[in-house]
């Protein structure tokens, strides 16, 4: 038998444990409630569905129905989009000053004969 | 008639009428509870985080919009963020989660059978919530919730089938645990 045919069948063997239910509780030797319910995926099993109790129900019910309405006045994205609008402003006026600036030194630099007279 | 209108409708009239408010509550009380009590292990948790769901729910009803997502998977977004920042908060505090341990009665043979399998049952949950965040509430929501692939993905804004194979993987993951488990013994 070659190296890759014993590869294969570990391989294939390696798969079967992991995805079938029986296998998997058979490796484990134990028959146990745990081994059960994930071998045969009946994991609902599990989870059997609660109830809140009727008077936790019905005072939640009371507070909400007397609760006041409280609308968030400082939405994030609300506060995001004004941030953002000030970065820019600052920006815009940032660069007319530079071009400003820019606009100026070229105009002192120019020889005196293309300046305007005065 | 309020009663047989779809969640979606009824919440745009609650919006202005608490008592539309009250028959969406009534809906979805039971369920929301579930998925809390299962989250957090606890009985007392799980009736605060419900609480806070339906108030977060009542204060942001403005923001729902109908052709987003259903109502349910809306109110169920709320619900696993609070449970996410709980789990944050109480993982500061908390350095065993042995406190509040999930008590399911269960039918057994005799006492000492019922002794086993609520050990057993104590112990998978355990192991459950070790799970990743995401994967506790992949596994609440499929088999307590009972949904199906297509109601977790529109609630984990995921495709369904992502949903289908990280269920697959977790499945997995479960059981390599468990024989894990069960060979270094208890």
């Amino acid at each position: 038998m070659t190296q890759w045919t014993v590869a294969g069948i570990v391989s294939r063997v390696a798969e079967r444990v992991s995805t079938v239910g029986e296998d998997f509780a058979d490796l484990v030797g134990r028959r146990s409630l745990m081994v059960d319910l994930v071998a045969a995926d009946r994991l609902q099993d599990l989870f059997p569905p609660v109830e809140p109790s009727p008077e936790f129900a019905a005072s939640l019910h009371q507070e909400l129905m007397a609760a006041p309405l409280l609308v968030e006045a400082d939405d994030p994205t609300t506060a995001a989009n004004a941030g953002r609008r000030i970065l820019y402003g600052v920006a815009a006026v940032g660069s007319l000053a530079s071009a400003a600036v820019v606009a100026v030194i070229v105009f002192r630099s120019r020889p005196s004969w293309q300046r305007p007279a005065a | 008639m309020v009663d047989t209108d779809p969640d979606e409708v009824l919440a745009l009239r609650a919006r202005d009428n608490r008592e539309v408010f009250g028959v969406l509550y009534e809906r979805h009380l039971r369920r929301i509870y579930n998925y809390m009590y299962y989250r957090t292990g606890s009985a007392a948790d799980a009736e605060d985080l419900t609480a806070r769901t339906f108030f977060q729910a009542l204060n942001n009803l403005h923001r729902y919009q109908v052709q987003g997502v259903p109502f349910s998977a809306w109110l169920y977004r709320i619900a696993h963020n609070l449970v996410a920042n709980w789990h944050r908060d109480t993982s500061r505090h908390r350095t065993t989660s042995t406190d509040g341990l999930i008590e399911i009665p269960s039918e057994g043979d005799g006492p000492d059978h019922s002794a086993t399998v609520a050990e057993e049952r104590r112990e998978l949950h355990a192991m459950l919530r070790r799970l990743p965040s995401d994967r506790q509430q992949l596994l609440i929501l499929k088999f307590a919730e009972q949904m199906s692939n297509e109601e977790i993905a529109i609630i984990m804004g995921r495709s369904e089938g992502a949903i289908k194979a990280l269920l697959h993987r977790t499945i997995k993951n479960l059981r390599e645990e468990i024989m894990r488990a069960k060979r270094e013994g208890p």
